[in-house]
């Protein structure tokens, strides 16, 4: 699953290797300065997705990827046995991270409590 | 790019009000603020950063000089207060800033619209 790490300056996305594979994309980071706040929000999914370019959508098994929507670039990495997280960024080329991960309302808490300290 | 949406803050935010004064903060999903508001959800994030954004701009627009006279504000405070002040600074800050503000006993206040909810007959047990 997704591992995300908080310095003093950055949000970190680190992604397995088999991870990697599935989205396309190497583990990331956006400094805090661009992160507006992360929501819980497990029915972010289907329609909210988007255009697949590029990654992978099997419907029920896994988004992984860059989705285009309205305009917005959005990196998903969800599954179905994974919470999903949506972290609206802002000043940056994506318009928002979407991430499954294991205990969704803590890793909120974590990441607004960061982004209030920085702000 | 697609076209920007217009729409008017005050109705979304006191829409959103409405919502989590009735389900309360964690209970809120973002499914029942689209709903509510009649936003696409790219346009609520946007907007709002955040569920958490959200309700701190509900909690300004309510927690203004008369917040004790009204109903939906005291909803809002009591939702605060339970679900969000102790792990959320920012958030206490304003609930601080208002409690101060009151001159009146605040705990009498609030535990007077907690009882408020409570129906005044016996419940029917069937």
């Amino acid at each position: 699953m997704p591992r995300l790490v908080l310095t003093d300056r950055d949000l970190i996305v680190h992604l397995t290797a088999w991870e990697s594979i599935w989205s396309l994309r190497r583990s990331f980071r956006v400094p805090l300065a661009h992160v507006r706040g992360a929501t819980e929000d497990n029915g972010f999914g289907g329609g909210a997705l988007g255009l697949r370019i590029p990654g992978t959508y099997i419907p029920g098994l896994i988004a992984a990827g860059t989705f285009i929507k309205d305009g917005d670039k959005q990196f998903v990495y969800t599954r179905p046995k994974l919470q999903t997280m949506v972290i609206e960024l802002a000043g940056n080329d994506w318009a928002r991270l979407v991430i499954g991960v294991p205990d969704v309302r803590a890793e909120v808490a974590r990441i607004n409590a960061a982004v209030a300290r920085h702000h | 790019m697609a076209r920007p949406r217009t729409f008017d803050e005050d109705v979304v935010i006191t829409r959103a009000a409405e919502v989590f004064s009735r389900l309360g903060y964690n209970a809120c999903s973002i499914d029942d603020l689209v709903e509510a508001t009649a936003l696409q959800r790219g346009s609520l994030y946007k907007a709002f950063g955040s569920k958490r954004g959200l309700f701190e701009k509900v909690l300004n627009r309510f927690l203004v000089s008369e917040w004790h006279g009204s109903p939906a504000a005291l909803d809002l405070l009591i939702t605060a207060l339970r679900e969000l002040v102790p792990a959320d600074l920012p958030i206490a800050a304003l609930c601080r800033t208002a409690l101060d503000a009151y001159e009146g006993d605040a705990a009498k206040l609030i535990g007077g619209r907690l009882l408020d909810h409570l129906p005044t007959h016996e419940l029917s047990k069937e």
